[in-house]
């Protein structure tokens, strides 16, 4: 016990301090546990959500804020964003059970380093983790495929954006449409153009997003709460 | 230290997140008495390990790619009807639901429990005992009968077989007749003529409509 105590206080030098904010316990608990195994990583806690996360990121002051995200949804960017705010050296690490195009553009908004989803192994978070802390950025490939090359960026690690956000405001209104179920023909009138205007741009639309199936598409707006059922 | 081989419980485990299903294998290796005696990342995977690996336990994932995890329960048990299946799932909807009591599982636990309530419904499992997280009790009527939803589908589904449910939750996965067929183990025209006894009956004749009307009532997710 003496000896490993020891080991301890000598890791505790290097070891990347974590915090894991995750609202289901089942990913919480078991990625705790798997990350505590990890000598060169110390779990600092962890928190349900961001409110709950920002005390104990003031308290420990983490390296590394680890964060699932699931829906769409503004609020965990919001809460990171303050945890972010006072500790401004602190690296952002998300992990989404799926990699929705408006959960990565959040991400990147608020400077994220790492972007993670449940089809990654859980050896890949702990090598995300410190390639972070070294100040890398990881992005897993599920993710990665959903990025693109902002134009005339110097910096190619930040300058992406997601596939979505490469739409034009018309291609997003027709998009709107077209996740309703709505075809060329009905949309055509709304938008006050000819229908072979409208093929064009579900097509630009399809090339962008890679989705090539109406029912992809579909599923896309559904998922990404661009369109309501 | 070692456990004889009749008190130890063989639990097969089936998840198409690697990061879940590596990580509570790790958990679930770590109790006595208990082995993982495989991981699968899809329900076909599952069915073809059942076979040679014979477990005791199928703690199975709800929505993933391929076979419907339903359908190949039902397989399962009509060649090992002793399989004890016990589902975990991020999703919680009626339909689920009712599939997981209809075929007698051993539980349905959604992705807000720590992992060791997972450990104690699986020897609950063993016992004879079902696990309902709270979140899946609520919405279960339990009678001196058995056990029922607490609110009846939607009646136009109420018409449609079990062949034509699975129909359409392939449908509205996107995929083509070719593939629905594979994956029913039929030939292309029974699955043609699945989709046009659905179609009929539910009244929506487009496959776009058809998934917003299966993801809407909780029968896929989008």
């Amino acid at each position: 016990m003496v000896a490993r105590a020891a080991v301890g206080k000598d890791w505790a030098v290097s070891r990347t301090k974590v915090l894991l904010i995750d609202e289901h316990a089942l990913m919480r608990t078991l990625l705790h546990d798997y990350l505590q195994q990890d000598p060169t990583i110390e779990v600092i806690g962890t928190a349900v959500d961001g409110d709950e996360g920002i005390q104990l990121a003031l308290e420990h002051t983490p390296d590394v804020v680890v964060i699932s995200v699931d829906l769409p949804d503004h609020e965990p960017f919001k809460q990171v964003r303050r945890i972010a705010g006072v500790l401004p050296e602190v690296r952002l690490v998300f992990l989404a059970s799926r990699s929705l195009d408006r959960n990565i553009d959040e991400a990147l908004s608020i400077g994220a380093r790492g972007f993670l989803t449940a089809a990654d192994s859980p050896a890949a978070v702990t090598t995300a983790i410190r390639g972070v802390a070294r100040g890398e950025v990881v992005f897993s490939d599920e993710v990665r495929s959903r990025l693109v090359l902002k134009p005339c960026i110097a910096r190619p690690a930040t300058g992406v954006q997601s596939r979505l956000s490469t739409l034009s405001r018309r291609e997003f209104e027709v998009l709107q449409h077209l996740g309703r179920g709505m075809s060329a023909q009905q949309i055509a009138p709304l938008l006050q153009v000819g229908n072979r205007t409208v093929e064009k741009h579900a097509q630009h639309i399809m090339h962008k997003l890679d989705i090539h199936d109406r029912v992809e598409l579909v599923r896309y707006t559904i998922r990404e709460q661009i369109c309501s059922l | 230290m070692n456990v004889s081989a009749a008190t130890t419980i063989r639990v097969l485990l089936v998840d198409d997140h690697a990061l879940v299903r590596d990580m509570l294998r790790e958990r679930l290796q770590r109790e006595l008495s208990m082995q993982v005696v495989a991981t699968a990342a899809s329900a076909d995977e599952a069915v073809a390990l059942v076979p040679e690996l014979q477990p005791d336990v199928i703690l199975m994932d709800i929505d993933m790619p391929g076979l419907i995890c339903f359908e190949a329960a039902r397989r399962i048990l009509a060649s090992h009807p002793q399989t004890r299946f016990i589902f975990l799932s991020a999703f919680c909807h009626d339909h689920y639901i009712a599939e997981s009591v209809r075929f007698g599982a051993y539980g349905y636990l959604t992705k807000q429990e720590p992992p060791d309530r997972v450990v104690t419904a699986i020897r609950a499992a063993m016992r004879g005992e079902v696990t309902y997280s709270n979140a899946v009790r609520e919405r279960l009527v339990i009678e001196p009968t058995g056990v029922r939803l607490a609110t009846s589908c939607e009646p136009r589904l109420e018409s449609l077989s079990a062949r034509e449910v699975e129909t359409l939750r392939y449908i509205s996965r996107g995929l083509s007749m070719k593939e629905i067929a594979a994956l029913m183990c039929v030939g292309r025209r029974t699955a043609e003529k699945h989709t046009e006894n659905l179609m009929r009956k539910l009244a929506i004749h487009d496959r776009v409509e058809l998934a917003r009307f299966a993801i809407r009532e909780g029968l896929a997710e989008a």
